[in-house]
């Protein structure tokens, strides 16, 4: 039997999931990491982004991790996040309305608009879009 | 009848106080309902990130770290989190002398309270407070926490203090809660290095990041914590009053018979001795 990867996406608000995995693509602050069975003991500082589940099969997740921190060990990984969800539980409307604000604020900026939280509130929708787009197949929990 | 008037209006009096005792543990009993449920999501996440923190401090290659090497002590940011209004028992003396006994050990203290009873706590006792944050209590939001964590961040790092603790009450159960002391920086030197870890982007840049996420996080869960204590002790004091309201009311009540019936048979006695009189 193939080696496997424990996942554990924790967020204030719930355990998003805690299972046996095949490997993990995951946004990175400075680009994608994928990690599968013995990968190197890391700890990583996480970007806004898609992190994407490979489990047994084709079956295969992708959920929104809005930063927070990964600790990766040789066969454990735990993703500790202050803001993760599933496609289907993603506001599309209002990611959409999001962005549209986030990039008016961009565009009309004044001395006093906060260029960085712009910013950065745009590309948490532009996320929250991407993913739930994309379908959810969630395994058993 | 003068003395059968008093009586009863004491137990008037009695009464509304015990409507509103009443009322007040109903309420501190749907309130901690919810914190209790909050706490119960939050509490797995403030315990991993501990111990993730605390297992990658271990593995920093460089031993001198700002986050991990125990600087001499001579100022000591002390973050004490109390309620906003009292009526809840012994919960906010508790967690203030928590507080007050560790500051005895340091040379120099900086506190930042937040809620105003530990606030006054130690306004009254000459405490050197830094900031003091209120309307918090109650239903603490990240943000607020996040207030507190960058502050006590920021004086570390910028040398002002040596050494962060925080000061919270633990909810074991509806009527057991602890104080606790617990110190966030610097972070436990583990005695020999954890072994070797890579850190993306690097390492200055990862403890950058995640230790002003730590502090927040922990300050945060001891904040949800912290309310439910606050409800809960609330929540059976109010009963206790309740119950006491309940007992003064009864004896009250046997008074006022008592003296109800002596006056009855008074002025029968004088009734009929008038009549014997005749």
């Amino acid at each position: 039997m193939a080696k496997r990867l424990r996942l554990k996406i924790i967020t204030p608000l719930r355990l998003l999931y805690n299972d046996d995995v095949e490997m993990v693509i995951l946004r990175a602050a400075f680009g994608d990491m994928g990690i599968l069975p013995g990968h190197e003991v890391c700890a990583a500082v996480l970007g806004y982004g898609p992190l994407r589940i490979l489990g047994e099969g084709a079956k295969e997740n992708e959920l929104a991790v809005l930063g927070g921190l990964a600790e990766i060990l040789n066969d454990r990984v735990t993703v500790l996040s202050n803001a993760a969800e599933w496609p289907n539980e993603i506001d599309r409307v209002r990611a959409e309305a999001a962005k549209a604000r986030a990039e008016q604020r961009m565009l009309k900026k004044t001395n006093d608009t906060d260029m960085q939280r712009a910013e950065l509130s745009l590309r948490r929708a532009l996320v929250r879009i991407e993913v739930s787009s994309y379908p959810l197949i969630r395994g058993r929990q | 009848m003068a003395f059968i008037r008093g009586i009863k209006s004491r137990i008037r009096g009695v009464r509304g106080t015990q409507q509103i005792t009443r009322a007040m543990n109903l309420v501190a009993a749907s309130k901690l309902r919810r914190a209790r449920d909050k706490l119960q999501n939050l509490r797995p996440f403030v315990e991993e990130t501990l111990r993730v923190t605390h297992a990658m401090a271990a593995r920093i290659s460089d031993r001198n770290n700002m986050y991990i090497k125990a600087r001499p002590v001579n100022n000591t940011a002390v973050v004490v989190i109390s309620a906003d209004r009292g009526l809840c028992g012994g919960y906010n003396v508790n967690v203030s002398k928590a507080a007050s006994a560790l500051i005895k050990e340091k040379p120099r203290e900086h506190l930042i309270t937040v809620g105003t009873k530990a606030r006054d706590y130690f306004r009254r006792r000459n405490g050197n407070i830094i900031r003091a944050y209120q309307g918090v209590s109650e239903t603490p939001f990240y943000e607020d926490a996040a207030d507190v964590g960058l502050l006590a961040v920021d004086l570390y790092e910028s040398g002002e203090i040596d050494e962060i603790y925080l000061v919270y009450t633990e909810f074991n159960s509806v009527i057991s809660h602890t104080p606790k002391v617990l110190r966030l920086l610097p972070l436990p030197d583990a005695p020999e290095s954890g072994g070797y870890m890579a850190f993306e982007p690097d390492e200055d840049a990862f403890f950058e990041y995640a230790i002003p996420k730590y502090v927040s996080t922990v300050i945060y869960g001891a904040m949800i914590e912290s309310a439910a204590c606050e409800q809960g002790a609330r929540m059976s004091s109010m009963e206790n009053a309740t119950k006491n309201s309940t007992d003064l009311i009864n004896r009250f009540t046997l008074q006022y018979n008592r003296a109800r019936q002596d006056a009855i048979t008074q002025e029968l006695a004088e009734i009929i001795g008038g009549a014997e009189a005749l």
